[in-house]
């Protein structure tokens, strides 16, 4: 099956998502993209694997968008997997928390991750912080192939 | 100068030993004295007796020559030979006896050209008797020079007498003034003496009695050490670095569950040790910096059960000059436990805040951010009233977000470990002027004076900076223009920061809360915060062991202060 999908968004909140996907596709993002709720999910998902068996597995997102904190396979576990491995590591991984805690930062860069966002509270901030965050990894930066 | 005792001895005796040799010498000198007088005597009695026997020799010849010139008879010149002999040798001996006196040697070389004079008168009379008969001899007799050769010996003679006389009076009368002398100085010496000896007596008496009592005062302060030792919580013990126990006080007698001084003294110290080789390595450390301090260690009961002990070792040096370990061992098991739960409960506490800090702030995020959506998306659907209520969502999901970030600060300050280093001062508030600044719309004014530096937290006193500043700044926006004055002072042994605004000022009636958490002396429409920022401050400052304190005019300004005290390194 061809899922055409550039960012692969992991988020378990429901309220999160609804806020990400709108702030995305307010700030004038036409970047197809994908949502799984957990940790599992999006591995199944870049693995081809459980319900996403038939995707071709070169069809590689440009940006993955992990939230921290999820049920069963955390986003930790994510970013381990995949920066561990030699196909997916080149990926850019933003890592969305709610926490500012220092431990969990260290963590997520030990493991390779290229950014790290704290979700802001605040409505307003966080709209902005999701259009920076689309804007900066979809159009400044270059993907890697 | 304190001379001791030793000394002092060492100097009286010395005195004495002197006043002794002088005495000795002032003694040995008098009698010799005595006996050159004694001998001066006996010289002028041999004078005496001499020049008689010149004299009488002198006479002898006298009348034999008369006897013989009135006789004729040879047998009155008998003795005239043996006279003239006798004379001579009497004459020899007074020359030796007066050897010396230039005087009288002089007198005695007169009085030989008289005997020799006398004598030949004498030997001529003869002659003459003998060749002429009477009547030649008695006109030479008749002439006078015998007599008066006579009577010139005579004179030279008593001369001779009463100048050794007098030469004898003179020595005898020196020799008595000197023994007079002596004899005062003698006394006086011996009476300085026997001063000394006194004073000797005394000295050593005194000595010995302060011995006395400094034994006492030993034999006091022993018995109050004793039972210093006896009742202190903390465990004495002293032993060899072989491990044979000496002695022992009570407390680690009950610390070690032992039924009796003998049951725990019966064992190797090394024994107690959970680990032989833990002693070794204290044994070590203590070669090599002297002594031990604190050195944690685990030992074990009569009982098998271990514990944790914090040992402190000093030598001590036995009789027999070996060095032995004098230890004061403490029983640690409580504070362990204390420190454990410690660590627990913070390690609890960690858990909470960032469960706050995660759970708390998604919840929050979904309601500011739907009632977003509905003004944003929904904008026809709603009236007035209603936007104004949805903006009071938003507005109140944001306060609430803030609130829950002041809290988890303000109860991570209380964990946070206090790194002191050295922070300039100057340089720290410019940085965070700075950073205020980049928000500050308002064109500010700033005096910073050249600050003392401080020991402190760099990180916690820049959130001081931070929160004082900016609150100065906000406080001051309604300001046409504000100002903000920041300098420091030294007072006491402290150093003193301050920074002073020109801004709403607060109400000194209400200064207690000022530092309170979540008190605010102003409503949130005039001015926003949760009112944690002051606490904060005081909680930081606290920690370093300062002291903050404010003053405020309202509507003139406020001045903020806070103290770090000077750590002399």
């Amino acid at each position: 099956m061809h899922i055409p999908v550039e960012i692969l968004f992991a988020e378990d909140s429901e309220d999160d998502a609804i806020l990400t996907i709108r702030a995305l596709k307010k700030s004038g993002h036409s970047n197809p993209m994908f949502h799984v709720k957990e940790g599992a999910e999006a591995l199944d998902f870049m693995y081809c694997k459980g319900e996403y068996a038939g995707r071709d597995i070169n069809e590689v997102p440009r940006l993955l968008l992990l939230d921290l904190k999820m049920p069963k396979v955390s986003g930790i576990e994510v970013l381990e997997k995949i920066k561990a491995d030699p196909i997916f590591r080149n990926i850019p991984v933003v890592m969305l928390s709610s926490s500012k805690e220092d431990p969990d930062i260290q963590k997520c860069y030990a493991l390779g991750a290229n950014s790290y966002i704290v979700k802001p509270v605040e409505s307003d901030n966080f709209f902005q912080t999701i259009k920076n965050i689309g804007f900066y990894w979809m159009i400044l930066n270059q993907p890697h192939r | 100068m304190k001379v001791s005792f030793k000394n002092k001895l060492i100097i009286l005796f010395s005195f004495i030993i002197v006043g002794i040799v002088v005495a000795s010498i002032a003694t040995y000198r008098n009698n010799k004295a005595e006996k050159d007088t004694y001998y001066s005597a006996q010289r002028s009695r041999e004078v005496l007796y001499e020049s008689e026997q010149i004299l009488s020799a002198t006479q002898d010849i006298v009348l034999s020559t008369r006897g013989f010139v009135i006789t004729g008879d040879p047998s009155f010149l008998g003795p005239f030979e043996i006279n003239s002999a006798l004379i001579y040798q009497h004459y020899n001996n007074l020359a030796k006896l007066v050897e010396g006196n230039a005087s009288q040697q002089a007198r005695l070389e007169s009085l030989k050209a008289m005997l020799d004079e006398r004598i030949n008168f004498s030997t001529l009379t003869v002659s003459l008797r003998k060749e002429k008969g009477f009547e030649g001899a008695l006109k030479l007799i008749a002439m006078g020079r015998g007599t008066y050769f006579m009577n010139a010996i005579k004179n030279t003679i008593k001369i001779i007498q009463e100048e050794e006389n007098k030469l004898h009076q003179k020595h005898k009368q020196a020799t008595l003034n000197s023994s007079a002398a002596f004899s005062r100085s003698f006394y006086i010496l011996m009476g300085i003496m026997v001063l000394l000896l006194l004073f000797v007596l005394y000295i050593i008496r005194h000595n010995l009695k302060l011995r006395e009592k400094s034994a006492e005062a030993l034999a006091a302060s022993e018995e109050k050490l004793k039972n210093l030792i006896n009742i202190s919580p903390v465990g004495i013990s002293l032993s060899t670095v072989e491990g044979k126990i000496l002695e022992s006080n009570q407390a680690i007698i009950d610390m070690f569950g032992m039924d009796s001084r003998e049951d725990f003294m019966n064992n190797n110290a090394a024994d107690y040790y959970v680990n032989k080789n833990d002693r070794a390595r204290m044994l070590e450390q203590f070669k090599e910096d002297g002594f031990v301090k604190i050195y944690e260690v685990e030992l074990k009961r009569k009982n098998g059960e271990h514990f944790w002990a914090s040992n402190s070792i000093a030598p001590f040096a036995l009789r027999n000059d070996e060095t032995a370990l004098l230890f004061a061992t403490l029983d640690i098991t409580q504070i362990k436990n204390t420190e454990k739960e410690l660590k627990a409960v913070n390690k609890e506490l960690e858990a909470f805040s960032y469960s706050i800090s995660h759970d708390l702030r998604a919840p929050l995020r979904g309601i500011g951010g739907h009632a977003k959506i509905l003004l944003e998306d929904y904008p026809e659907k709603f009236d007035e009233a209603g936007v104004s209520s949805l903006n009071a969502i938003m507005n109140n999901s944001k306060k609430m977000g803030v609130l829950i970030d002041d809290l988890l600060s303000f109860s991570r300050l209380g964990r946070k470990e206090v790194n002191t280093s050295r922070i300039d001062m100057t340089e720290l508030v410019n940085s965070v002027k700075d950073e205020v600044m980049m928000e500050d719309k308002n064109g500010t004014a700033f005096n910073i004076h050249a600050l003392l530096p401080a020991y402190g937290d760099q990180g916690l006193i820049k959130q001081v900076w931070i929160n004082l500043i900016s609150n100065a700044v906000k406080y001051s926006r309604n300001k046409p223009q504000a100002f903000i004055e920041i300098g420091s002072y030294t007072e006491d042994n402290e150093v003193v920061y301050y920074v002073r605004d020109n801004g709403a000022g607060f109400d000194m009636r209400y200064y207690q809360k000022l530092f309170g958490v979540f008190q605010r002396l102003h409503s949130d429409r005039q001015f926003e915060g949760t009112g944690i920022g002051l606490a904060i401050v005081q909680k930081i400052i606290l920690r370093h062991q300062g002291s903050v304190w404010a003053e405020s005019t309202i509507d003139e300004g406020s001045c903020f202060y806070f103290s770090l005290p000077i750590i002399n390194s």
